[in-house]
């Protein structure tokens, strides 16, 4: 509160929410374009089934640090190319979304497919009425770890290569060496991210039950 | 008469090893055949390539009649209530929501399950969610029903009820039936003809009609 009470005349509450709505905004929009990404890849997978594939790219992706990914992305597509952040934060989501498929189709495939294949039912068809609605829990699950990395990621490339959003404003408040500052855009971006993963996870709770 | 199935010397690998090993069945109209055969002996696999659920690796199977199958483990899918799980086959061959509904709403009244259409498979006994499996099936107007050890995992009333419903099905609606079980008493009562199958590899090793097959001779099989 003190640290508030110190920041908000030098800042502005304006400027305070706007940057917050910046980083969210952008965080969910990317989260969102990666889940869609990750559900297309999913029925590629599925129709072609090659499920293992999906699998093996998951290992590799993932035994490597996420923070190498992020450096990776940030060089290849934000800081040397034309490609926006949001990019980057989507693709950094889709590497932790990508076991969501492989886990969702060996779940569905030996449970419910032979239903499929008793009546010869078109993989579309297939794929709606009983792939995708078999995969949510497995989703959920996926969803928390998603959004928390679109956030972190957002916020990363704001500090980075942004001119905009809390990443950006911590960047700059440590650059002129203003702790309070500082500190004042970390609490506030680690409180957002524990406010989304509680309503995340009570949402994830309500659902599986 | 037109036969409605005949599989011819059906043989099945799995893995390099030999499951199936020359299979033969024919079924005619308003038949029902027992398929006997101890655990694991090929029996579900034979089933699903009769119903052209998996592919025999040889022989041949020609279906001049529509068939349905109810599983072994019912495969009731947990997010949907159990109107939504009679419905899943017709809605899978492209019918629409309101149309497949109101079909397995007919399929659970028929059966005498309907009172449970909006509850969760995870809600119901084993003997109903049996009950829902033969319904969703016969929402495919099916002339062959396959049921795969449909007395597994219920109890007696359950069971007394299914075969009473069973053998309805081949009396009343003529459909024809094929049943295994790895338990003769469980065809008494359902089905003329017993086949009965060697352990895996699987062959038929005789055929006997139900009346004429005691004890003694099952001991020896």
């Amino acid at each position: 509160m003190i640290v508030l009470a110190q920041i908000l005349p030098q800042v502005g509450l304006g400027s305070i929410v706007s940057n917050m709505i910046y980083t969210i905004q952008f965080s969910i929009a990317g989260f969102v374009l990666a889940l869609i990404t990750a559900i297309f890849l999913m029925f590629l997978i599925y129709v072609s089934g090659r499920k293992e594939i999906i699998a093996t790219i998951a290992t590799i992706l993932n035994t490597v640090p996420a923070l190498f990914w992020v450096y990776t992305l940030l060089i290849l597509f934000g800081i040397f190319s034309p490609i926006p952040p949001l990019l980057v934060v989507m693709i950094s989501v889709l590497a932790i979304m990508l076991p969501f498929i492989s886990e969702s189709l060996t779940l569905v495939e030996d449970r419910y497919l032979e239903l499929s294949k008793l009546v010869n039912a078109p993989q579309f068809r297939s794929f709606i009425l009983l792939v995708l609605p078999a995969s949510i829990p497995i989703l959920l699950k996926y969803v928390r770890a998603g959004i928390g990395t679109a956030v972190r990621f957002q916020l990363v490339f704001e500090a980075l290569a942004g001119s905009y959003g809390m990443g950006a404003q911590m960047a700059l408040a440590y650059s002129v060496a203003n702790i309070e500052l500082f500190v004042f855009w970390v609490l506030l971006a680690v409180s957002i991210v524990f406010i989304i993963d509680l309503i995340l996870m009570k949402t994830t709770k309500a659902r599986l039950i | 008469m037109e036969k409605l199935l005949v599989a011819r010397d059906i043989v099945k690998f799995y893995g390099g090893v030999k499951v199936l090993d020359g299979v033969s069945l024919a079924i005619e109209d308003r038949d029902s055949i027992g398929l006997f055969g101890p655990n694991a002996c090929g029996k579900t696999t034979f089933l699903k390539i009769l119903a052209g659920i998996i592919e025999p690796d040889r022989g041949e199977v020609v279906r001049n009649g529509s068939i349905a199958m109810v599983f072994q483990d019912d495969k009731m899918v947990p997010w949907m209530d159990l109107v939504g799980n009679v419905a899943i086959l017709l809605r899978l061959k492209g019918v629409s929501k309101s149309k497949a509904t109101k079909i397995a709403l007919e399929k659970l009244r028929m059966l005498d399950i309907e009172r449970f259409s909006n509850m969760k498979p995870s809600q119901l006994s084993g003997g109903t969610l049996r009950k829902a499996a033969i319904a969703r099936a016969l929402t495919l107007e099916p002339k062959i029903l396959l049921l795969d050890e449909p007395f597994t995992g219920i109890d007696e009333a359950s069971r007394r009820s299914i075969k009473s419903l069973v053998r309805s099905l081949v009396t009343d609606q003529g459909i024809s039936i094929i049943v295994t079980s790895h338990y003769i008493d469980d065809f008494r009562g359902l089905v003329d003809k017993v086949l009965f199958m060697s352990r895996a590899p699987a062959r038929v090793i005789r055929v006997e009609h139900i009346s004429n097959i005691v004890e003694d001779q099952i001991k020896n099989t």
